[in-house]
């Protein structure tokens, strides 16, 4: 009797700590639920429309200098097809290096950093021109947008490829 | 023998259980609702989004969404059992299915582009046409033009014309290849066509005759062309016939998908986003005036513009109400001389 | 006999409230839930609604010169002449759009045109509002040149 009696009792000390137990990991489940579901995703359309949008501005602006560099993106392909051209009294490809990040950085948010890169097209063979202080960096991470554009100015044929990402 | 104690652990447990049943069949009973009210909403956020996505890109495309979902669309309101979606401020007209095309329409002018989105489901539109002359293949194209092409989606508006040997419609083609190719085709083989006797037959099949004529008769919806690109649609009724005038091709697309609802709506827009582009454009010109090079250039052309562009505005009230036929000739007489003249500012750089 | 007996009923007791609160505590959390994921669905539409008014202005033909078809060539002669009221025929109400060039600050009225480059509709600053921009191209009308800028949209906060 006295066994049976003693083990009646551990069974209900057991039963009251399962229940305290069962208390504490909904409690902790409900926290991990609510947790995640704030998470909020990371606004895709509006970044892509951004990296468009600031590729496109760049490319479609005048620089001031006229002549074969009229617009940056006459620069840029000056600088790519015929380097030793000058506009200002300055080559264009040094020009194109000077004032394609300046432009950039005047518009890019304070948040975000930047890489373009001017290549030719697909299929055809060239180096590639490169404007970003931090293109490593920016190239490794893992949430980027990225926009193209192509140019077709002094039978250059270039694809310009813009990548952002936050810092 | 069961002691007290058991019977009051055995009452209270029951109580229990039936407490902890009724709580969670509310709960899951209420949630339920919840979702399913969640879910319809989702849907017509996401319909409203698409619609906004075709109207700043103009690219077409399919949406699912059930007929039975919408309960009502009076526009610029789609009812629901759960919400309403107000789909302003881009001009839309829909009609209800489980599939729809949405496609932008466009209605340009030149110094002024009107966009209109249209959401349809598969719609097979015959256009009658027993008086085939080169004023009714003009309004075919343009009323096609009117409706979305459907080249882009799953979802298709196929047209037509009719008929011959009184049933028989051509019928089967896309808007594009309609306008482009398959109307000059007709043209050129000089074909003729007579009203369609078994009109109730189409119909019943859910085809949209539209009889173009000079003397409409029995038929369920007409349109009577006249002079400047205005003219008279008669809706067949239960007593008889409703007489609309139509004031562009935007107009009678309206009246065809749904009446004299779509057609207030559409001309409400039209006019106030007309009276905004006018309002806008004169005080452009009369900015670039202040320049002495722009005026020495084009003050004359561009003061001819800003006079047409007066006109334009001073009728835009009175012809609101679609009532006055003379004004409305006017009206779009008037708009017309704006096309025109706009086109000589720009031939001349000073657009 | 009678201590254990009561204890036990007690026991029995307290058992059944702690079952009893679990239910009460997860009704209010799933209840607590429901409402942020209302909250959060408010901010997605008011999201979208600002979202849909960058890329709308962005395009627009009535501030965009025509012969960029791919838009975001925002003429100055046109942001110059509409106004606030014009923009919310179009457009609806609840927002603020602001158009700048960076490096010049005198906004674009009449009598100073063409020498500026800010533009600023329906702005409120009593109100707040969520922001969102892009770049965008500027063409001057008198000069044909083209400048780079920003456009600004800010949908006001629990506003119609």
């Amino acid at each position: 009797m006295r066994i049976n009696e003693y083990q009646n009792c551990t069974r209900k000390g057991q039963t009251s700590i399962m229940l305290i137990v069962l208390v504490v990991v909904i409690f902790f489940v409900i926290g991990i639920f609510l947790l995640v579901s704030s998470i909020k995703p990371v606004n895709n359309e509006y970044y892509n429309l951004y990296a468009h949008n600031l590729l496109l501005s760049v490319l479609r602006s005048n620089t001031g200098y006229g002549g074969y560099c009229d617009t940056y993106s006459a620069t840029i392909s000056c600088a790519y097809m015929t380097s030793y051209r000058k506009c200002g009294g300055v080559e264009c490809s040094n020009l194109s290096a000077e004032i394609v990040p300046q432009l950039i950085e005047r518009l890019i948010k304070p948040s975000m950093d930047y890489c373009m890169i001017i290549e030719p097209e697909n299929g055809t063979f060239g180096s590639q021109i490169v404007y970003g202080p931090r293109c490593d960096v920016v190239m490794g991470k893992k949430s980027v947008w990225t926009a193209n554009e192509k140019i077709l100015q002094y039978g250059a044929n270039l694809n310009i490829r813009m990548t952002i990402a936050e810092t | 023998m069961l002691s007290v104690f058991d019977i009051f652990k055995i009452i209270l447990g029951i109580i229990i259980s039936v407490f902890i049943i009724f709580v969670v069949m509310k709960f899951v009973g209420s949630y339920m609702e919840i979702g399913e009210s969640g879910r319809q909403v989702s849907l017509m956020v996401n319909f409203k989004k698409t619609v906004e996505n075709v109207y700043t890109t103009g690219i077409s495309t399919d949406f699912e969404l059930k007929e039975s979902e919408i309960l009502d669309y009076r526009p610029p309101l789609i009812e629901t059992e759960s919400t309403v979606i107000d789909t302003s401020p881009t001009p839309t007209l829909l009609l209800p299915g489980k599939k729809l095309s949405v496609g932008r329409v466009d209605y340009e002018i030149g110094w002024w582009k009107f966009y209109v989105i249209e959401a349809l489901p598969d719609t097979k539109i015959i256009f009658v046409v027993p008086e085939a002359d080169e004023t009714t293949w003009a309004l075919v194209g343009n009323i096609t033009k009117a409706l979305p092409s459907t080249e882009n989606t799953e979802t298709k508006v196929w047209f037509g014309v009719g008929c011959t040997n009184k049933t028989a419609p051509n019928f089967g083609w896309e808007g594009k290849k309609f306008t482009d190719s398959i109307i000059p085709g007709i043209i050129s083989i000089k074909k003729e066509f007579e009203l369609c006797e078994n009109a109730a037959y189409w119909k019943e099949k859910d085809y949209k005759l539209v009889t173009i004529t000079q003397t409409p008769g029995e038929e369920d919806f007409v349109v009577k062309p006249g002079d400047n690109g205005i003219g008279h649609v008669y809706i067949k009724t239960d007593d008889g016939y409703s007489d609309y005038i139509y004031r562009n091709n935007i107009d009678i697309a309206a009246l065809l998908l749904g009446g004299q609802i779509f057609y207030r709506y559409m001309s409400g827009k039209f006019l106030s986003e007309l009276d905004v582009a006018a309002s806008v454009a004169q005080k452009e010109y009369g900015l670039l005036m202040t320049n002495t090079e722009i005026a020495r250039r084009c003050s004359k052309d561009v003061s001819d513009f800003l006079a047409i562009l007066d006109a334009i505005r001073e009728t835009i009230p009175k012809v609101k109400d679609g009532q006055n036929e003379e004004l409305i000739a006017e009206f779009a007489g008037y708009l017309g001389d704006s096309r025109a003249k706009f086109r000589q500012l720009e031939s001349e750089g000073c657009a | 006999m009678k201590t254990k007996g009561q204890m036990h009923m007690m026991e029995y007791v307290l058992l059944s409230f702690f079952v009893l609160l679990i239910i009460v505590v997860v009704t209010f959390f799933l209840t607590g839930w429901q409402i942020s994921s209302t909250r959060s669905e408010r901010r997605e539409v008011e999201y979208q609604k600002a979202e849909f008014l960058l890329r709308t202005i962005a395009n627009s033909p009535y501030i965009n010169r025509n012969t960029y078809k791919e838009g975001s060539m925002l003429e100055d002669s046109k942001l110059t002449s509409i106004t606030c009221e014009e923009f919310q025929t179009l457009y609806g109400t609840g927002w603020y759009a602001e158009i700048e060039i960076p490096g010049f600050n005198d906004a674009c009225l009449p009598d100073v045109y063409p020498l500026c480059g800010s533009w600023s509709y329906c702005k409120d600053e009593s109100k707040e509002a969520m922001i969102f921009d892009i770049p965008v191209n500027i063409y001057r009308k008198m000069t044909g040149a083209v400048d780079a800028g920003f456009l600004r949209v800010g949908v006001y906060i629990n506003a119609n």
